[in-house]
């Protein structure tokens, strides 16, 4: 994934979560943001069997 | 008895001393008074300093034992308190500026719990800003230093805790732990932390960070302390619904039981062999192992496939940081230390269907651990990927910190952790190992841990106050 796709998936993250960043705040969070992409991707991968329930 | 003599007791010892009439609640008081006169202005470890009102608690302590009561093993004993636990009265800040005003009008549950104990709150301690921040030796807030090398950090967020018992500044503390903010520190500085089981300690009065992995805790010098001050803050309240199935136990009764028979589970892929585990930490912990099987327990090698999402996992429960603060980062952002800011912020970025995927893997993963812990008495591992850290090492925007799989994993499945001391690094840095144990267990991982502590020195050591000094 190239650094613009990137961006513009962050920046669709940011519009739907209702922030609204800019400068700095913005350019941390994007970086932390992409570096938590694999371990989001792996949660995702990870798909429970229809039987598997959150704990009450 | 001098000073010095008496801050390098650990709780207990504090606690003969007064019940023997050696000295009394008042003369201890003014002793960690002293203490923390002569070398806070270095550790930082206090935010807020109760002289008065601790010299209160203890003139009343004394005239209770002078009549012929005492209330048990805290009576008189000074403790003090991470500064998100509410005394009422006394400012709270939590480490933030948001809170720098913020003044609660009633104890949290475990102050009204400790003053019950006849316990003395010397002070409210220094911390991570609102238990989620990073280290920090400027501005308002610093959040403490490290008593075995003031150039290093406590770990934390419960730093001040850590650095006040490991430096003699109160004879006990409570902290707070969210992914590790207890276990942590009493790590780093050479101590004993508990988390214990989610739901036996309430959290009401205390400020939250995140209501599923929160939890509240003792950091003592000795594992027996643990125990004491466990039994002091455990047990139901109606203010905290998480209690309401609250199972207390009689944590000391069985401390001396040693370990024979006991069958230990280490979680050697996960945390053994992990690439980012320190050689010392690593050394150090195969040491405690073999230790605690010649005490007499077995250990077998155990794993838990689904430990690999634990990170993930953890992080989807951001959300929940992100809804305790949307509107005061809304409202007052310039408030907040840059790194927690955006920490928060990530929360936002969670879904829904991300924080139910992470709950449902949280479920499995609750039940793979359940179902080892149906096989063994308790899981080990070392207690930390890595001894305290200079602080310009420590990165200050990371999601999470670096190691925090040797914590955090235990927040979200809610089971009690201890940390105990296993010894030190080439460097002198104290390091640890971790014992995890059943649902309401923390007798036995108590026991474990104590059998541990009883056959090996590393309890007895203390930090050299000629050292802190600021070159």
């Amino acid at each position: 994934v190239n650094t613009d796709d990137l961006r513009a998936r962050f920046d669709a993250e940011l519009r739907t979560a209702g922030l609204a960043l800019a400068g700095r705040d913005y350019d941390l969070l994007f970086a932390m943001w992409a570096e938590h992409l694999p371990q989001r991707e792996a949660l995702r991968a990870a798909v429970p069997a229809l039987d598997e329930e959150p704990d009450a | 008895m001098s000073t010095d003599a008496l801050c390098d007791l650990d709780l207990t010892g504090v606690s003969d001393a007064i019940h023997t009439g050696k000295t009394s609640s008042v003369e201890a008081t003014e002793a960690y008074l002293r203490r923390i006169e002569r070398h806070d202005g270095v550790l930082k470890a206090y935010i807020t300093v109760m002289a008065d009102r601790a010299l209160a608690q203890a003139r009343a302590a004394d005239a209770e034992l002078r009549g012929g009561a005492r209330r048990g093993p805290l009576h008189g004993v000074p403790l003090a308190l991470k500064d998100l636990i509410a005394v009422a009265g006394v400012r709270m800040t939590a480490g933030s500026r948001v809170l720098a005003d913020h003044v609660p009008d009633r104890d949290a549950d475990v102050t009204e719990r400790l003053d019950a104990a006849g316990a003395v709150i010397l002070g409210k301690l220094s911390m991570h800003e609102f238990a989620f921040g990073r280290p920090a030796t400027d501005g308002p807030f610093p959040t403490g230093r490290n008593p075995w090398d003031v150039g290093r950090e406590p770990a934390g967020s419960s730093s001040g805790s850590g650095v006040a018992v490991a430096a003699g500044l109160c004879a006990g503390s409570l902290g707070s732990d969210t992914g590790g903010s207890i276990r942590g520190p009493a790590a780093r500085c050479g101590i004993v932390g508990l988390k214990q089981t989610y739901g036996l300690v309430s959290r009401r009065g205390v400020v939250p960070l995140s209501w599923s992995l929160d939890h509240v805790g003792p950091m003592t010098r000795t594992v027996r302390d643990t125990a004491v001050l466990l039994q002091a803050i455990a047990g139901r309240d109606p203010g905290d619904p998480s209690t309401r199935d609250a199972r207390v136990s009689d944590y000391t009764a069985e401390l001396e039981a040693g370990v024979r028979g006991t069958k230990l589970g280490l979680l050697r892929r996960f945390y053994v062999d992990s690439p980012g585990l320190n050689a010392d930490v690593k050394s150090a912990a195969l040491a405690a192992f073999d230790e605690l099987g010649r005490q007499g327990a077995t250990i077998e090698d155990v794993d838990a496939p689904t430990l690999d999402l634990a990170g993930a996992i953890w992080v989807t429960m951001l959300s929940e940081v992100y809804e305790l603060h949307r509107e005061t980062l809304r409202d007052q952002p310039q408030n907040y230390r840059e790194g927690l800011r955006t920490r928060a912020y990530m929360g936002a970025l969670v879904t829904a269907a991300d924080f139910m995927r992470g709950q449902r893997l949280r479920a499995r993963l609750r039940r793979e651990v359940l179902s080892l812990l149906e096989r063994v008495d308790a899981l080990v591992f070392p207690g930390h990927s890595a001894p305290a850290q200079r602080f310009e090492d420590v990165p200050q925007t990371q999601i999470i910190v670096p190691g925090s799989r040797y914590t955090n994993v235990w927040n979200l499945l809610g089971l009690p952790a201890v940390i105990v001391p296993c010894g030190f690094t080439r460097e002198g840095l104290p390091v640890a190992i971790q014992i995890v144990g059943r649902p309401f267990d923390e007798a036995t991982i108590l026991r474990i841990a104590r059998t541990y502590e009883r056959a090996t020195p590393w309890h007895t050591r203390r930090p050299d106050p000629e050292t802190w000094q600021l070159r």
